[in-house]
């Protein structure tokens, strides 16, 4: 009999535990970090502006939309501040009535779990989706249904193999093929060379991978001694690169893709080795530790995390009738060791970058793009 | 009297065993035993507990292989090395078991199927036939007996599962020979009667029976032979019109009225000799140490049984086997919460089993190990102690005991039976416990050991121990201060210490009242509930969903959430099969990645070598299941080992995402047809497939695997094969998930899949399925997988956070099988 | 020989350590250099998945198919509250070890709550548990930001004593004390007895439902120290850290020796398993095979193990 009432009894706590964990939770949190109040560098980036209220010829409508951002995987710092970029200029044209709603879905990296996000999204009936996806392929088919049911797709930073959709991409290839030639001519292009590669799956990896490669291909005394699924996260490429560092020979360079410079660093320092050069990626630890050293001649250069902001202006502008083409390229920041200075106090766990604006994303991605 | 005598003097041999030797150990367990049974005779066998019956019957029916002697049947000499139950009962040698040889799971048409299978021919209309059949064969035997055949049969009572046993071993056509062990024994009287009368119509047709039970009257009732055993040796045959049931007793139990002295066979154990050397007079009873039962009635035998037993008594309980006597000691060992009022102790207990191989020994530990456990239990639980001490306690009773063995540091299993009931007995004495219960502990032990044992119960006696003992040996139990006679689970008969003996046990074992039910309970109808509850979850989450965006209930709506959760679906229903024969896959997900990267690489390139490839992925899979299966290796383990194995191919063959899906691939799965969609249609045909193919002929075999190998394999079937083909058809699902997901996706990705695995085995437990017993349900599977893969839609429409998706699954989880105790509580009791 | 034989016998983790033995001879040969440094980084390596390995050892040693699946989940969660809360500040150490004990307590007993009381199957039981506590991570994951790893921390986690970082010794006095309770004290003995015969174990007066609590408390708690400590190594935590460790965890348990259906626990064995799948991951990277051709070696390595005593289990009985 009391077994009977002990299982009546968990049953209920379990109830009401359900019920209760699904009451709609609050959207977002706040964002823990501080926004850099700084100067922004070199040629590709926007330049950081008081965000005025009429600034610029742009008038923007009142709008009824309903934005989704279907975001793959929100496990590592990059993410973490490309959804608060969001969130931050979502609120702002919620506030301003551009857009009525907005809703943040994120997934667990797996293809699975972002398709259910995107098909929750056409059920809904959403007025564009922002993508950043967990494969380059596997989310065609719901893509091309969400586009057949009327709602614009607009995948950035690891962008989508489908025509139907706008790609923001970032122009890593040449970016990334100037990063390990810089590296190499340091050392007169001779050294081994431990390769870490960023997010399984998604297309800029490839392509910062194939511009590695280009590098490596054309300089016969570069030697590639190990490669690294570094997954753009600091701890997982320690993890990874602590299992082999004891086995390998010295290691005179890394290329890697960003997300991951603690890591490395760490998994040298503990193995007691010296730290290679390395590709900065514009993080706040990252430049602390590099102001830190001598003649550690690197560049640093990341696809900025608020390129979420722009897709939310873009997706803005497309709802609005602008005239936008598909594909949109947008450019890397680049942090040269003499700009490092003034990303000195940028906290761990951030990455330089600045929010744009509805005028910037106009000016200097969607009118170039056209033509 | 009334039994139909044989007119014919010139009757055919059909059985003939001669001097046929069996030993187990150091007991003869039958002593050069010949029989003749002609055709149609009905042969009643009888004796007490251990006289050999039952090896004997093992023996004719193949199971067991004599030491020496031969066995003539149906004028062929039987070739020992090539019998089996198998070719025994292609010959037409049938038996129904005591314990009961049937599967739980099927239903009671499917389990006579499954025994006679080759009376069915034919995919379709097989079930009404065999229903038909089912219901003849029972009314034939058990005319009115109103058992619906379309029950599982779990559901049917004991005596109704009895039934079917019996009518069961009826329906060979080619039967010759059918062999009764104990049949009516929970049977109503009316039943009874309906089967001697079938039982005599049927020797009157030629079928000869060999009828064993304790029944005497049932013996001279329906036989026209008896034979009578005794200490493994047919000591008398007679004709039955020429016996009754007071000299049946007489023979059996010896004709000399002994006390506690000795019996006149050599080889059982009388004890004697030693009790007039060590005389104790009288048994002083210690007060302090007691066990006092009022009234005790238990589901498990036991009706109304009172008793009072004190330290410093030898107990003995007797009767035949099967009467509540293990039920008893069971009983005040454990102390149920709901017969606390009913039972008084005092004093630490130990328990001593008989069945030392099943609930005795642990086998992996040495001998000192296994004395010294019960002892050492009595300290707490965290507390250290030192294995020198421990060996050294259990040495001085290994010494004392003369436990014949290498060292008390040997393996527990290098010993004889009879030394390993002595580590066992070692173990309670350890452990200085007041009260100690023995269950038969001397049941194939040698005479000298059992001797010596009995000089350490009276020794533990005296030193003001109770010792309770059961003994299925009515000789042995002369020491007792007091046996206790059980019959139905109560004690018809307390002997005092100068009333025992071996004559007056048996005669009180047999001459009871007879305790039988009248009629056949009528069962309750019960519905089967398994495929409510994930029917209604996936409707509550599929309305809940609905409600908050009405475009879930559109086609448009159906078609989206399937095409995002078939391949988990598949996948779930590969997964039934696998569970439904008490495995796990861990490596189900990866298998899928696998077949989901040929589709999108080499099947796009070729689609012959694709195809190739794929079959070769299919006969992989069936392999790991007969592996598994032959080397009898864990499959949870061997599935994760291959999980490695698949997914390492995948990156081999496409290390990152991509690949192209053929176009007729993706057309097979992105089309609509007849204005439906086509993963629509693929789902309902998937899972009527599924379902089907398990109900069909060859699948009520593999479910009947799932429960009860050696049913199955007793009814001629081949378990290597079954298994083969349980993976072979779980394949196929897993291979069209693959296929469907780079369908959808139109790529492939190998790592993508994985996170299906544990989902699919939440889907099968949600449908209704149990991790063994082969109760799986392919319908309720896909429910669950369909509310596993809602779970995101509706926490995505109400604005929760989807990090809390898995929780909901796990919770979900939780709570269906929560539920399922609860209703299974509400059913038992 | 017979002498080897009964040796063998009575420690079954010599074949583990021979194989793990071998296997660094491979990688050296194939590095083209033996080096300690290389032992001991694996060792280091294959001292965490020793910690949590030894908790499902446990858990598999009570018997009749038990797996504990909720050990990776455990893992995460451990390494984001250690990280999140001890927040670089050695005060805090002590206290969030002492909380991080607590919680793989608290979780070990819902475990055993559902498998004992509810008789959930244990796979069944600990997989909904782990989904539980993937979930709680992932919550807490969101307010989550914390990259400095505590002095102590550092210290176990990189400090070398005698050419071995401390937390070695810290696996090697985990390992010491249970194979001393397997030995010696009346838990061991207690879930030993259970795991080789229910039934028998109720006979001989033990309190299965206690003891099997206790299994799995024992897990949940090492699952957590795991995880604790690894978030030093790795110097943070990430969503997904330990699913890798599910399948660790039952090789080197299975590899040294345990028995998968109960009954014997090869304490030893499980270091010597953990350490010799940790080489030949190594020798598998230092050769540079791809990732594809690592799983099928390393998959292929289990089923192998399996089989083989299969076939030493039939020659015994």
């Amino acid at each position: 009999m009391s077994k009977k009432l002990i299982a009546l009894f968990v049953t209920l706590m379990m109830v009401i535990s359900m019920v209760a964990g699904c009451a709609p939770a609050a959207p977002v949190e706040e964002p823990v970090v501080e926004e850099p109040v700084v100067e922004e560098p070199v040629a590709e980036e926007p330049v950081e502006e008081l965000v005025a209220e009429e600034a610029g010829a742009y008038e923007i409508p009142q709008g009824d939309w309903v934005i989704g951002l279907s975001n793959s995987y929100y496990g590592n710092t990059w993410r973490k501040n490309m959804v608060d970029s969001f969130t931050r200029v979502a609120e702002e044209a919620k506030a301003k009535g551009y857009i009525k709603d907005y809703i943040i879905q994120n997934g667990d990296g797996s293809v699975n779990a972002q398709i259910a996000q995107i098909n929750s999204f056409i059920l809904e009936g959403v007025d564009a989706i922002c993508i950043n996806a967990a494969s380059a392929t596997a989310l065609n088919s719901v893509i091309d249904k969400a586009v057949e049911a009327g709602i614009p797709c607009i995948a950035f930073d690891s962008t989508v193999d489908n025509a139907n959709a706008y790609c923001m991409d970032f122009d890593n290839g040449p970016f990334y093929y100037r990063m390990g030639d810089y590296m190499a001519k340091q050392l007169d292009y001779k050294g081994n060379v431990v390769v870490v590669r960023g997010v399984s799956g998604s297309k800029p990896e490839q392509i910062m991978y194939d511009a590695y490669m280009q590098v490596i291909e054309e300089h016969p005394d570069l030697k590639v001694i190990a490669t690294v699924l570094g997954e753009a996260d600091a701890t997982v490429t320690q993890e990874e690169l602590t299992k082999i560092l004891p086995s390998l020979d010295k290691v005179d360079m890394v290329f890697n893709q960003g997300g991951d410079t603690w890591g490395i660093i760490q998994a040298f320092e503990q193995a007691g080795l010296e730290v290679p050069l390395m590709s900065g990626d514009n993080s706040g630890e990252f430049i602390k530790w590099w102001l830190e050293q001598e003649n550690y001649d690197t560049l640093s250069m990341r696809c900025a995390p608020c390129c979420a902001s722009a897709a939310m202006w873009t997706a803005i502008s497309i709802l609005n009738g602008e005239d936008v083409p598909k594909m949109l390229p947008l450019g890397l920041s680049v942090i040269t060791r003499e700009d490092a200075p003034l990303y000195a106090d940028l906290e761990a766990g951030v990455i330089a970058g600045a929010d744009w604006t509805y005028e910037q994303v106009m000016d200097e991605i969607i009118i170039p793009a056209r033509g | 009297m009334g039994s139909i005598s044989s007119v014919f003097t010139e009757k055919k041999p059909l059985l003939e065993l001669e001097d046929i030797v069996k030993i187990y150990g150091t007991t003869i367990a039958n002593n050069k035993v010949s029989i003749c049974v002609n055709e149609g005779d009905i042969l009643g066998l009888v004796g007490a507990n251990g006289a050999g019956k039952s090896t004997l019957m093992r023996i004719i029916s193949g199971v067991s292989t004599p030491d020496s002697g031969s066995m003539k049947f149906n004028e062929e000499i039987i070739n020992w090395s090539a019998f089996s139950p198998t070719t025994a009962s292609k010959k037409g040698i049938r038996v129904a078991y005591q314990e009961l040889s049937l599967c739980d799971n099927l239903r009671v048409y499917e389990n006579f199927f499954v025994e006679q299978s080759q009376l069915f021919k034919g995919t379709f209309g097989w079930r009404k036939k065999a229903m038909e059949l089912a219901e003849n064969q029972l009314n034939e035997v058990f005319p009115g007996n109103g058992i619906d055949v379309n029950k599982e049969l779990c559901e049917l009572s004991i005596a109704q599962q009895q039934m079917v046993e019996i009518a069961r071993a009826f329906m060979d056509p080619e039967l010759k020979l059918l062999i009764l062990d104990e049949p009516t024994s929970s049977l109503p009287v009316e039943q009874t009667r309906q089967l001697l009368s079938y039982i005599e119509k049927k020797a009157a047709d030629g079928v000869t029976f060999i009828y064993i039970t304790h029944r005497l009257f049932e013996i001279i009732e329906v036989t026209n032979k008896v034979y009578v055993m005794k200490n493994g040796e047919v000591v008398t045959d007679f004709l039955t019109d020429e016996t009754n049931e007071d000299q049946l007793i007489e023979v059996m139990s010896g004709t000399e009225k002994v006390d506690a002295a000795s019996t006149d066979s050599d080889d059982q154990a009388e004890d004697n000799r030693d009790t007039e050397q060590d005389e104790i007079d009288g048994f002083k009873q210690d007060t302090n140490i007691y066990v006092k039962c009022r009234n005790v009635s238990s589901k498990d035998g036991l009706d109304s049984v009172s008793c009072e037993m004190y330290g410093g008594e030898i107990i003995g309980i007797a009767g035949l086997e099967g009467n509540g006597q293990k039920a008893l000691l069971h009983a005040i060992f454990e102390m149920p919460r709901a017969l606390r009022k009913n039972i008084e102790r005092s004093g630490s207990i130990a328990y001593v089993t008989g069945d030392r191989k099943a609930e005795g020994n642990f086998p992996l530990w040495s001998i000192a190990d296994n004395i010294a456990i019960t002892s050492l239990m009595k300290k707490p639980l965290f507390a250290a102690n030192s294995p020198v001490k421990i060996v050294e306690k259990a040495r001085t009773w290994y010494d004392k005991l003369r436990i014949k063995g290498e060292s008390p540091k040997a393996e527990i299993v290098s010993l004889s039976g009879g030394n390993q009931q002595k580590a066992l007995i070692a173990r309670a004495l350890l452990s200085d416990a007041g009260i100690i219960i023995l269950d038969d502990p001397t049941r194939g032990v040698d005479v000298e050991t059992k001797r010596q044992l009995y000089s350490v119960f009276k020794e533990a006696a005296a030193a003001g121990k109770l010792i309770i003992w059961y003994s299925s040996d009515d000789s042995e139990l002369g020491i007792c201060s007091r046996v206790m006679v059980m019959r139905y689970g109560t004690i018809i008969k307390t002997l005092e210490h100068e009333e025992i003996s071996k004559d007056s046990i048996i005669e009180a074992s047999f001459k009871a009242a007879d305790h039988k039910k009248e009629h056949l309970e009528s069962n309750s109808k019960k519905y089967d509930l398994t495929l409510l509850m994930p029917i209604v979850s996936m409707l509550t989450i599929y309305v809940a969903c609905g409600l908050i965006h009405s475009s879930t209930f559109s086609l448009f709506g159906i078609e989206l959430l399937l095409s995002g959760s078939l391949p988990l679906i598949l996948a779930a229903l590969a997964q039934t099969y696998i569970i439904g024969v008490g495995h796990v896959n861990l490596g189900l997900g990866n298998f899928m990645g696998l077949v989901s990267v040929l589709a999108a690489t080499i099947l796009y390139e070729n689609t012959t070598v694709g195809l190739l490839l794929i079959l070769g992925t299919w006969i992989a899979y069936g392999l790991m299941g007969v592996m598994i299966r032959k080397l009898n290796l864990p499959a949870v383990i061997v599935s994760l080992g291959f999980s490695f194995v698949w997914y390492g191919i995948a990156m081999v063959l496409q290390s990152i995402p991509g690949g192209t899906a053929p176009q007729w691939l993706i057309d097979m799965f992105n089309n609509k047809t007849f204005g439906l969609p086509n993963v629509l249609i693929i789902l309902i045909l998937a899972t009527i497939l599924a379902h089907g193919l398990y109900r069909s002929k060859y699948g009520t075999v593999l479910r009947g695997f799932g429960n009860r190998e050696e049913a199955m394999v007793r009814s001629g079937w081949n378990k290597y094969k079954a298994i083969f083909s349980i993976y072979a058809i779980s394949a196929f699902f897993a291979i069209l998930g693959g296929m469907s997901f780079t369908a959808l996706t139109y790529s492939a990705d190998a790592s993508s899949m994985d996170s299906y695995t544990l989902l699919t085995v939440a889907s099968v437990v949600l449908g209704g399925g149990a991790l063994s017993g082969g109760r799986v349900n392919h319908i309720g599977t896909v429910f669950g997988a369909i509310t596993l893969s809602f779970v995101t839609i509706l926490l995505g429409f109400l604005r929760v956070n989807s990090d809390y998706t898995a929780a909901v699954q796990g919770l979900l989880l939780i709570v269906i099988l929560s539920l399922r105790l609860l209703r299974k509580g509400q059913n038992n009791e | 020989m017979n002498s080897i034989n009964t040796f063998t016998k009575k420690h079954h983790w010599v074949w583990s350590a021979i194989g793990a033995a071998i296997m660094f001879i491979a990688v050296s040969i194939i590095s083209g250099k033996i080096s300690f440094s290389s032992f001991s980084a694996n060792f280091a390596i294959a001292s965490y998945v020793t910690i949590c390995a030894l908790g499902q050892m446990i858990v598999m040693t009570t018997g009749r198919g038990a797996f504990d699946l909720s050990i990776p989940n455990m893992i995460t969660l451990s390494a984001f509250l250690t990280m999140g809360l001890i927040d670089g500040k050695n005060q805090n150490f002590l206290p969030v070890l002492l909380l991080v004990v607590l919680v793989g307590t608290v979780v070990g007993l819902v475990n055993s709550f559902l498998v004992i009381k509810m008789r959930i199957t244990a796979m069944i039981a600990t997989l909904a548990v782990g989904y539980i506590l993937s979930t709680g991570t992932s919550i807490y994951n969101r307010t989550f930001n914390c990259m400095e790893v505590c002095g102590i921390m550092k210290s176990i986690v990189a400090t070398k004593v005698l050419g071995l970082p401390i937390i070695c010794y810290i696996v090697l006095l985990i390992i010491v004390g249970i194979s001393f309770m397997f030995r010696s004290v009346t838990l061991g003995r207690a879930l030993l007895a259970l795991g080789q015969n229910k039934r028998a174990a109720q006979l001989a007066g033990i309190r299965v439902d206690l003891v099997e609590m206790l299994a799995y408390i024992m897990s949940a708690v090492l699952a957590s120290l795991c995880g604790f400590f690894l978030s030093g190594r790795v110097g943070g935590a990430f969503l997904g850290m330990g699913d890798s460790y599910l399948m660790d965890t039952v090789g080197s348990v299975v590899i040294g020796g345990t028995l998968a259906s109960g009954g014997r626990a090869v304490t030893l064995g499980t270091l010597f398993g953990a350490l010799f799948l940790c080489f030949v991951v190594a020798a598998m990277q230092v050769a540079n095979f791809s990732i594809g051709v690592q799983n099928i070696i390393k998959g292929a390595i289990i089923i192998f193990v399996l089989a083989l005593s299969a076939g030493q289990k039939e020659k015994n009985d």
